[in-house]
């Protein structure tokens, strides 16, 4: 039997071949395939009895819808300067829309009408948790961060389900949602803008009612720490009672909590006064 | 005739459908809510439901059952069209400021992508798989056409081949599965299914080719949108491919570059007008309308099929 990592590198290669469009590769970067969430999708049906075939099957067109979704989160709000950018611009919509269309054609081709509205209905709710995020209209940290949860777990959650897997539920969606914030971070960190750390601080400003220039950028990163540590408390403890998962995994949760931010309690008991 | 006296006798199911889209695009946002019923606002001449009802009533016409594809064809139709206006940087469809333009590209990404997947869960109380691979095959089709289209901007060497497997891809196949999915919707006859579906390929390749005849000779005004969008934009249509045969004509067109501004496409635009192109491309699109009246007369005679015919003829003669 090949190992876990084998079948994921091998598995990405399929997807890229399957993906394949010589214009489109041409223009725009290859779209990133996250391993991770291969990882969890071949993760959950190790518990089932299931064929490879069909195993494929599942991993390929949920992996095509997330790479659709994500693939229409570049789609540029800004005015293109270079006929360049806008040609990226163009093709980046149409690469969604085509990922988008081969779910459902590789779905519809085995007759698996049932996965095909599973994952519609996800995609539909994932949509609406964007908006929100988005437009920057939340007013609870707790319910930006269930949003966060749900855009990133949403259509994973849908397989667990249909396949009666909701054990795993509660740890995708935290391993997921802390992935997520510790990429924000980064982002912030390194580039300065992270549209989840902006919405994070617009729900700070609207609790404090404070203007915009009321928090430092240090304050708010160290803020947004406190909820990253919230997360990996979470996940810890869901691991800690019982979980049984393969070594990939394994390794990969003690990277994601190992990560940087590592609080230290006096700043927890003082960030928290 | 106006259009939608044409088939009447449809017109408390035709309420129906737009009564289900309404609800369709209710979002639990209040924007993604008011950007879907925005949509519905605007109009639209509903054709593929349309087409849908019409092909069901050639077999056992049940709208309960036959409306969730019809209302599908149409948020599939509105979903294709919030992320064209996010390719076009247009401000206006149908005379009216699109999503894009009143909110963002990224707000229009997210509203296409919501209304496509109410469109599928919708589809899928449809449970007959060959209904699926015809449409799933049809949005895979749909994509590389629009892809083509972009590959193909300013290439003023391109044959017309290219330009009707574009258009065939870009809006004859979704007319055409609006019609045979209509039909297997109502469990109608296998050769009823492929006829219909020939009925609304050529229907579509006439309707697009009208539409791109349009685009040279109606006013801003009947369009919703500044005449000449489609040159400006470097997309060779009918009209232009067949000016290209002119060398006065071709040395003007092919100087056209990405830079060419909107003053500098005028003078094209009303030589293209002049030309004899348009009268052809209306040629090509008879062509197409007259294959469609063909293939009609192989269905059975009652009030769907004059109908159909009428819609057909319509399509062929319409100014906007």
């Amino acid at each position: 039997m090949l190992d876990i990592n084998v079948k994921i590198t091998n598995f990405k290669k399929r997807i890229e071949g399957e993906i394949n469009h010589s214009y489109l590769h041409k223009y725009l970067n290859p779209p990133k395939i996250d391993e991770d969430k291969l990882l969890l999708l071949y993760t959950i049906f190790e518990e089932i009895e299931i064929g490879e075939k069909e195993l494929e099957h599942y991993v390929l067109t949920t992996m095509l819808i997330q790479l659709a979704l994500d693939t229409h989160d570049q789609v540029s709000t800004s005015p293109t300067s270079t006929s360049e950018d806008l040609l990226k611009n163009q093709l980046t919509v149409l690469a969604g829309d085509y990922f988008s269309g081969l779910y459902y054609y590789f779905l519809a081709q085995e007759g698996d009408i049932p996965m095909i509205r599973s994952l519609a209905e996800a995609t539909k709710e994932v949509n609406e948790h964007k908006i929100k995020v988005y437009q920057c209209d939340i007013t609870q940290i707790d319910t930006l961060l269930e949003s966060i949860e749900k855009i990133e777990s949403l259509l994973i959650s849908q397989v667990t389900q249909y396949f009666q897997l909701s054990k795993w539920e509660d740890f995708i969606s935290k391993f997921l949602l802390l992935k997520r914030l510790l990429h924000e971070r980064e982002l912030y960190t390194r580039e300065g803008v992270s549209p989840v750390i902006d919405a994070f601080h617009n729900v700070l400003q609207s609790q404090f009612k404070l203007t915009s220039e009321s928090f430092e950028r240090e304050e708010i990163k160290n803020k947004f720490d406190l909820y990253i540590y919230d997360v990996k408390t979470s996940l810890l403890q869901l691991v800690s009672k019982n979980f049984k998962c393969n070594q990939t995994l394994e390794v990969r949760i003690n990277q994601l909590l190992n990560c940087q931010p590592q609080l230290s309690m006096k700043k927890i008991v003082e960030e928290g006064s | 005739m106006k259009l939608k006296m044409m088939y009447s006798f449809l017109n408390a199911d035709i309420g129906l459908i737009e009564k289900e889209l309404e609800a369709t695009v209710q979002a639990e946002h209040p924007l993604l809510r008011q950007a879907g019923v925005e949509l519905l606002q605007a109009g639209g001449k509903r054709l593929r439901p349309v087409f849908v009802l019409l092909a069901g009533k050639f077999g056992e016409y049940d709208i309960n059952r036959i409306k969730h594809v019809a209302v599908a064809l149409e948020l599939i139709h509105m979903a294709s069209l919030v992320h064209d206006d996010v390719i076009d940087n247009a401000e206006l469809r149908r005379g009216r400021q699109t999503i894009k333009a009143k909110y963002d590209n990224k707000i229009a990404m997210y509203t296409g992508d919501f209304l496509f997947a109410r469109a599928l869960a919708l589809m899928t109380k449809l449970e007959n798989p060959v209904a699926h691979k015809i449409l799933s095959h049809t949005m895979v089709e749909l994509c590389i056409g629009e892809i083509e289209q972009i590959k193909d901007k300013y290439n003023f060497n391109q044959d017309l081949r290219t330009y009707l497997r574009r258009i065939k891809r870009k809006t004859a196949l979704l007319i055409a599965v609006s019609c045979q999915l209509g039909a297997i919707g109502a469990n109608a006859s296998e050769d009823i299914q492929k006829k219909l579906y020939l009925f609304g390929y050529y229907v579509g390749m006439s309707f697009q080719i009208t539409d791109d005849i349009l685009d040279f000779t109606a006013t801003e005004e009947q369009l919703g949108k500044p005449a000449g969008s489609d040159l400006l934009q470097g997309n060779i249509t009918l009209p232009v491919l067949l000016a290209l045969k002119n060398l006065e004509i071709r040395e003007s067109i092919s100087a056209i570059t990405k830079d060419s501004t909107e003053s500098d496409i005028r003078p094209i635009i009303d030589m293209i007008k002049t030309s004899s192109s348009i009268e052809k491309s209306f040629e090509l699109s008879n062509l197409y309308l007259n294959k469609a009246f063909k293939i009609l007369e192989e269905l059975p005679n009652n009030k769907t099929k004059t109908a159909l015919n009428n819609i057909a003829k319509f399509i062929g003669k319409r100014k906007f």
